[in-house]
């Protein structure tokens, strides 16, 4: 029987979650709004997940992930995904050295704590590859060398919905291996007007550092404790397994729209991203609504739609609102 | 010895019915006064011009008893049998076991007749040639056959035409028959129909549902019961708790219509507040105390949270309180509520 003090826990986070709202704080100094965004992306390096990010150009997609990297003390590496891109040019190759007649590892940008893979669609498959199997093995070889990624080791991938004339959309297997999958939307009147202003004035703030890779590497173990209990973990199945057969949570209609529902890895990123949406919240146990706050971004890129779901311009969002509300609450 | 009777009689019925030339040797003999005539016969008294009928003839055991013999013929067909009769078919003959031994040989002929009228069949000689050289002649009886012609309307000098279809008077078994059947299709039909309609609408399929006690009279019932159980003295907190939010939000579904079931604990007071508006019984001061025993319920059943006796009892206290705060007391309530 697994015993946990969800006092003394809880207690620990306080302390360990300290630094989230000063993170918070110093991204909001540069990012005007997107509240969403940010909190995605404190998920995603609180659970070790990998983000996609999706969003019309100008959004501040690739702001906020360089600010991110600028608030933690950490290497980060831009790469702007071509057509043209190698999968060398992402990883690294070996080169001939006339000096000392050996080859020599050069290292690509791989070989950082933030990755910012900019319009990851724009790349063939052969790039978006070698990016994703890094992503997933977090190691990666070169000529008969493996090297360790360092940690933490964060990708963020941003794609734009709109002009896919030229584009090569990842697949779904790929696209599994994102733990989020965050939509990027407009900001509010009066963000978009303190926008105008900041750029009017041309002062434009910049984050302090506040973090250093080894306090991200502290707050994930914690984050790993946070307590999960055995009616959330059903929960959690429930909500995936209705992505697979809704008709057995009484939503026969889901059932055409579905071509496939979500892998286990779904219901393993759930269970994490709730314990970081839990920690980021300050507490020490999982509660539905930590489940609830994930999900969308957690699912909406693991569920196929069938044509007919297609034909009725019913996206994942839909399905997953339909699914949440059905689903009973522990 | 009876083996070898019969093994030549086979021998002879072969040699019989493939060789010509032995019906060649076998002179033809007119039946003599003192003949004695097997019986023989057509398969029916009479038939019509054209249609064809076989004739019979049987030759028992007892014809051929204690003679070697050698072989079996009949005579050769002409094809008129007699005036008027035609033949068909060769006589077709056949062996006719009993336990596996030969009881009789029987032979048969096709007939027919074009003409109408009545007819004598001749008698159909037999041949029985012994071992010893000696040919016997048996006669089977040529039977009388009448053949018929088709009737003649004699005013239209046209044959009658085939009869009609009779009808048969419906007796009352039937007409009882087919109501007993349309009254159990249709009762079927409106059972399925009732079961559809009735499972649509969430209703038993026979009968109607009781009227329940409002929202309020089924929580406090509840809430009493779990009151009497006192799960938490059994180290049932998280049990307790399920049960006591589970009543609170069946309360909700009845009394707002809000789906608790499916809500967290903030969406319920989310709800709950945006019903406040319109709902004069649900005060701020309900809804804190509801969040309250939300908030100890979230910590029992996600947090391993052991509450205290007291808390426990006072989360049961809660539930009540808001439970009574925001009944909607009927008529008949408000009456017993007078009386007393």
């Amino acid at each position: 029987m697994e015993t946990v003090n969800i006092k003394e826990l809880n207690e620990r986070i306080q302390r360990e979650s300290a630094f989230v709202d000063i993170m918070t704080l110093e991204m909001s100094k540069v990012i005007v709004g997107q509240k969403q965004l940010v909190e995605s992306l404190l998920i995603g390096l609180l659970a070790n997940g990998h983000i996609l990010l999706e969003g019309v150009p100008g959004l501040a997609k690739t702001l906020a992930i360089r600010t991110l990297a600028s608030v933690v003390d950490a290497k980060f590496s831009r790469i702007q995904f071509t057509p043209d891109l190698l999968p060398a040019d992402l990883i690294g190759t070996l080169i001939y050295s006339q000096r000392t007649e050996e080859f020599q590892v050069k290292k690509g940008p791989v070989f950082a704590n933030f990755i910012l893979a900019d319009e990851i669609n724009r790349s063939p498959a052969k790039v978006q590859s070698a990016l994703l199997e890094a992503m997933q093995e977090r190691q990666v070889t070169i000529g008969e060398h493996t090297f360790p990624l360092p940690e933490p080791f964060l990708v963020l991938a941003t794609q734009n919905p709109i002009e896919q004339e030229g584009t090569y959309p990842l697949p779904e297997a790929q696209v599994d291996r994102f733990m989020l999958k965050v939509i990027v939307d407009y900001p509010k009147k009066d963000e978009e007007k303190l926008i105008i202003r900041m750029n009017n004035t041309g002062e434009f703030p910049t984050a302090a550092q506040v973090l250093k890779p080894a306090d991200i590497r502290k707050a994930r173990e914690v984050v790993r404790e946070v307590y999960m209990d055995e009616k959330i973990e059903r929960y959690i199945v429930d909500l995936v397994y209705a992505t697979r057969n809704p008709g057995d949570y009484n939503l026969p209609d889901l059932k055409p729209l579905i071509a496939y529902g979500s892998s286990p890895r779904a219901s393993i990123s759930l269970a994490i991203a709730s314990k970081a949406y839990a920690f980021i919240r300050r507490r020490g146990y999982v509660i539905p609504e930590d489940v609830r706050a994930v999900a969308y971004e957690v699912l909406r890129h693991r569920i196929g739609l069938t044509y007919e779901a297609e034909a009725e311009n019913i996206v994942t969002e839909n399905i997953i609102t339909s699914i949440i509300n059905a689903v009973e609450v522990p | 010895m009876y083996r070898f009777i019969i093994k030549k009689l086979f021998v002879a019925l072969f040699v019989f019915t493939t060789s010509e030339a032995l019906a060649q040797q076998i002179p033809v003999i007119s039946p003599g006064r003192d003949f004695q005539a097997l019986e023989s016969a057509l398969d029916r008294d009479s038939i019509l011009i054209g249609d064809q009928i076989w004739w019979k003839m049987d030759l028992p055991r007892e014809a051929w008893q204690d003679k070697q013999i050698e072989a079996v013929q009949f005579r050769s067909l002409p094809f008129d049998i007699t005036k008027g009769v035609e033949a068909l078919s060769p006589v077709i003959l056949d062996s006719v076991y009993r336990k596996k031994r030969l009881e009789a040989i029987e032979a048969r002929i096709l007939l027919t007749s074009f003409d109408s009228g009545s007819y004598q069949l001749p008698h159909m000689p037999l041949y029985l040639k012994r071992m010893d050289g000696i040919v016997d002649t048996l006669w089977f009886k040529g039977p009388r056959l009448y053949v018929n012609t088709i009737q003649v309307d004699t005013t239209t000098f046209e044959p009658f035409g085939l009869k009609p279809q009779m009808r048969y008077p419906v007796t009352t078994g039937e007409i009882l028959l087919l109501a007993g059947v349309i009254i159990i299709v249709a009762g079927l039909i409106f059972l399925i129909v009732r079961i559809v309609q009735r499972r649509r609408k969430n209703l038993p399929v026979f009968g109607q549902i009781k009227p329940g006690d409002p929202p309020h009279v089924a929580a406090l019932k509840i809430l009493e019961s779990i009151r009497k159980q006192e799960l938490w003295k059994k180290q049932k907190a998280k049990q307790y708790y399920t049960l006591l939010t589970d009543t609170i939000r069946v309360y909700l579904h009845d009394r707002w219509g809000i789906q608790a079931m499916e809500q967290t604990s903030a969406e319920m007071i989310c709800s709950l507040r945006k019903e406040k508006a319109g709902d004069s019984l649900l005060t701020d001061e309900n809804i804190g105390v509801l969040e309250k025993m939300f908030l100890t319920g979230d910590l029992a059943k996600f947090a391993k949270y052991t509450p205290s006796d007291s808390e426990n009892k006072e989360s049961l206290e809660r539930a009540i309180l808001f439970v009574s705060g925001t009944a909607v007391l009927q008529e008949d309530d408000n009456k017993e509520e007078k009386e007393e």
